[in-house]
């Protein structure tokens, strides 16, 4: 039960509470820091948006590359008992048999854009390595270079190729290393005057 | 209300003009300060829009979370004041009341209340809110609610009687 003058007191004390004029300098200071604050979060999720792109671009040009880059390769040295005359063919190597691996699917950019031509299924041939050759190091790089070869100077080079023709020439994937020098061949195709084999 | 509607500009401008009143209210009799009740009142809904989303609908209704943000507030704010002594408090007792004049010795009696008290007092006396409503603000059971207004309420009726008892010794020693 309350007291009855205490609640009349009361009564007179929220009147006067209610009739209290509340400071404008409130609502400015707030709304205010509320433009404030919506200002701070859309500059946030700009930045973020604008990373999260440029993070994308960057691993698009990083995977670009890393997909381009020639990979080192080893060649498997002769086992003993193997006939030494038989070239020896090219294996990826044990550090990174998955680069290797892609090291013989790989092909290098053309700098012309024109119509993709009709790839030769020779490309899915293995590397022969050139007899006589130091071998690749684990780490060193290699360099895949298309060119066209007489037959004669692979025969002569210890390569077990069969000369259709004196003039005849080869297609062919050079392996060079990171001297200059030519350590495996991949021929494509080989083609005379008037034929193509 | 969801706290992602706190975000929109105009429905957070909606929302202080119906609540910064009774949060400014409430403040005011905790504190007695007007100065000190715009600024908790200010750092209540400034509190708010950095924290929209510990606005949860399910607990209860938005004017009782932000009373509950506010006393909150209040609390930080006599805690950091008890360090200090203000001069004119520690050489001069506060005034009593006028002769007849219960409203000012109501408002003396309320401030000299513990806090806890104090704000189920003004909660549901002053600001008419229901006991529910206080006990999701002071985040306690209603029954908590109910036994404190009860006592505070025998304690302002006591004070009121001294009040009147000294006003009429007054009277009758003149």
């Amino acid at each position: 039960m309350k007291d009855l003058r205490l609640e009349r007191a009361e009564i007179a004390l929220a009147e006067e509470l209610k009739r209290t004029r509340i400071p404008a300098s409130i609502e400015i200071a707030v709304m205010g820091h509320f433009g404030r604050v919506r200002r701070r979060r859309r500059a946030a999720i700009g930045a973020m948006m604008c990373g999260a792109i440029a993070a994308a671009m960057v691993g698009g040009i990083v995977i670009g590359q890393h997909r381009t880059r020639p990979l080192p390769v080893n060649f498997s040295p002769v086992p003993a008992g193997v006939d030494k005359d038989k070239p020896a063919v090219v294996t990826p190597s044990k550090q990174a048999p998955a680069r290797a691996q892609e090291v013989l699917v790989a092909r290098p950019r053309k700098a012309n854009s024109g119509p993709p031509e009709a790839e030769p299924s020779a490309e899915n041939e293995p590397f022969i390595a050139i007899p006589y050759t130091v071998p690749l190091g684990a780490d060193e790089q290699a360099t895949v270079v298309r060119m066209s070869l007489p037959v004669p100077a692979l025969a002569a080079a210890g390569l077990p190729i069969v000369a259709p023709e004196p003039d005849a020439l080869a297609q062919a994937d050079v392996l060079v290393g990171q001297d200059g020098r030519a350590r495996a061949v991949r021929v494509l195709s080989i083609s005379t005057n008037d034929r193509r084999f | 209300m969801k706290p992602e509607d706190l975000r929109d500009r105009d429905t957070f401008h909606l929302v202080y003009q119906a609540h910064h009143a009774s949060v400014f209210r409430f403040v005011l009799a905790m504190t007695g300060d007007r100065l000190k009740a715009a600024e908790i009142t200010q750092d209540v809904f400034v509190w708010l829009i950095d924290h929209a989303g510990r606005y949860d609908p399910a607990r209860g209704e938005l004017n009782s979370f932000l009373l509950g943000v506010a006393r909150k507030l209040v609390l930080k704010q006599i805690q950091g004041a008890r360090r200090w002594v203000e001069l004119k408090r520690s050489v001069r007792q506060p005034e009593p009341a006028e002769p007849g004049n219960d409203v000012e010795a109501l408002r003396q009696a309320i401030s000299a209340l513990p806090q806890q008290y104090r704000e189920v007092v003004v909660l549901c006396d002053l600001e008419d809110h229901t006991y529910e409503e206080a006990a999701e603000a002071l985040d306690c059971p209603v029954g908590t609610v109910r036994s404190r207004l009860n006592r505070a309420r025998q304690f302002l009726a006591r004070k009121l009687e001294s009040v009147k008892r000294s006003q009429t010794h007054e009277r009758c020693s003149a």
